[in-house]
């Protein structure tokens, strides 16, 4: 039993988007280690002007340092490049900047693992929030989490989550072609239920980041309502090319 | 339009045209990004050339001062030059992305052999 668990451990990837979270990021792994024992973990630093790739590297797990800052998207991306050249069957996407309680980890695992779903979403809303959300862009999350719900005929409460595990066949759907390099959100969730993936939200804890700036400013909540509504109103132009899987990045 | 502007524009035309075709031969400029500016080019050459005709299809579209024409002409076109810039800066976005994130993957193997290299020495 234990040999089998730790099989499904080996076939896992942790994967963790970080722009200049040196005073996190060794926590984060930490906590996951904490959690998860010697699961892999990979970090991919998006071009940090701080010692972030300098402290994970320490910790021992992986780091990947892109050359150019990409952001948020272009970084997770990289991570699912990386699991599949490496042959792992799952990702589970942690952020850096400790938010995600990493004792939520296995929950979303579980889903993908015994394939009830292609991508678990973790979400705040179900679980629990242990800091407070700015009043805008929680406006945002309910509008964008209605209009989701709406159009996949699914109940999501929490559309910007960054908590997710994948299973490979989602990860290799979004390396190539399919990931927005900026904020991969409620557009990603519309994408993956149109291209024929099974999405199920599970409960997790989000907490207060430890250090720094969050990446969320006002400035660039109003460019995330543009750009949802744009992204959104595109993929449904797209919605018949999506069902027949034109862009499966082939 | 008076002559004297009618041989100013031609003139200034032509210069643009042969700036365009010295930097295409210099191989300074792609033919692929010269399309636009060469149909702009001949474009405003013709204009002087023709500008009675442009001025009766001025006021056939109740445009009564026709040099308005023209500028909306010479505006038209630089648009859609400056459309066809910002499709290819995304094509070029795109593709950089691809590139960075394949050099780090890169990076991260070699890394990675090189490792393996020292331990097994």
């Amino acid at each position: 039993m234990e040999m089998q668990e730790d099989a499904d451990k080996s076939r896992v990837l942790v994967i963790i988007p970080a722009y200049n979270e040196e005073e996190n990021i060794g926590k984060v792994i930490a906590e996951i280690r904490a959690c998860a024992g010697d699961i892999e973990i990979v970090v991919i630093n998006d071009n940090s002007s701080d010692n972030t790739a300098i402290v994970a590297k320490e910790a021992g797990v992986n780091v990947i340092n892109l050359p150019h800052n990409l952001g948020y998207g272009g970084a997770v991306q990289t991570g699912f490049k990386y699991a599949i050249s490496k042959g792992y069957e799952y990702g589970v996407q942690i952020d850096g900047d400790g938010q995600h309680d990493p004792h939520s980890m296995k929950d979303l695992l579980k889903v993908v693992q015994s394939g009830e779903a292609d991508a678990a979403i973790g979400s705040r809303f179900l679980g629990s929030i242990q800091y407070r959300i700015p009043f805008f862009r929680r406006l945002g999350m309910a509008i964008f989490g209605r209009i989701v719900s709406w159009i996949i005929k699914q109940r999501i409460s929490d559309p910007t989550s960054g908590y997710q595990a994948l299973n490979q066949k989602v990860m290799k759907f979004f390396a190539y072609d399919n990931y927005p390099s900026d904020y991969p959100d409620a557009d990603t969730l519309i994408l993956l239920h149109f291209a024929g993936f099974k999405i199920k939200e599970i409960p997790v804890v989000m907490r207060e980041r430890q250090f720094g700036k969050s990446m969320h400013t006002q400035l660039k909540s109003l460019y995330y309502i543009y750009k949802m509504f744009l992204a959104i109103f595109i993929l449904l132009l797209q919605r018949k090319k999506i069902q027949r899987g034109e862009n499966n990045g082939s | 339009m008076d002559p004297k502007a009618r041989i100013l524009i031609a003139f200034l035309s032509i210069c643009l045209l042969f700036l365009i075709l010295n930097l295409i031969r210099r191989k300074r400029l792609k033919e692929e990004y010269a399309l636009l500016w060469l149909i702009t080019g001949v474009i405003l050459v013709l204009v002087p050339l023709f500008s009675d005709y442009i001025d009766q299809v001025a006021h056939f579209f109740g445009v009564y001062y026709e040099p308005g024409l023209i500028f909306a002409i010479a505006i038209l076109c630089l648009l859609v030059i400056l459309f066809h810039y910002s499709v290819i800066i995304s094509k070029l976005t795109e593709q950089n992305k691809v590139l960075i994130q394949d050099l780090a993957l890169l990076r991260k193997k070699l890394e990675d052999l090189e490792a393996k290299l020292s331990n097994t020495n």
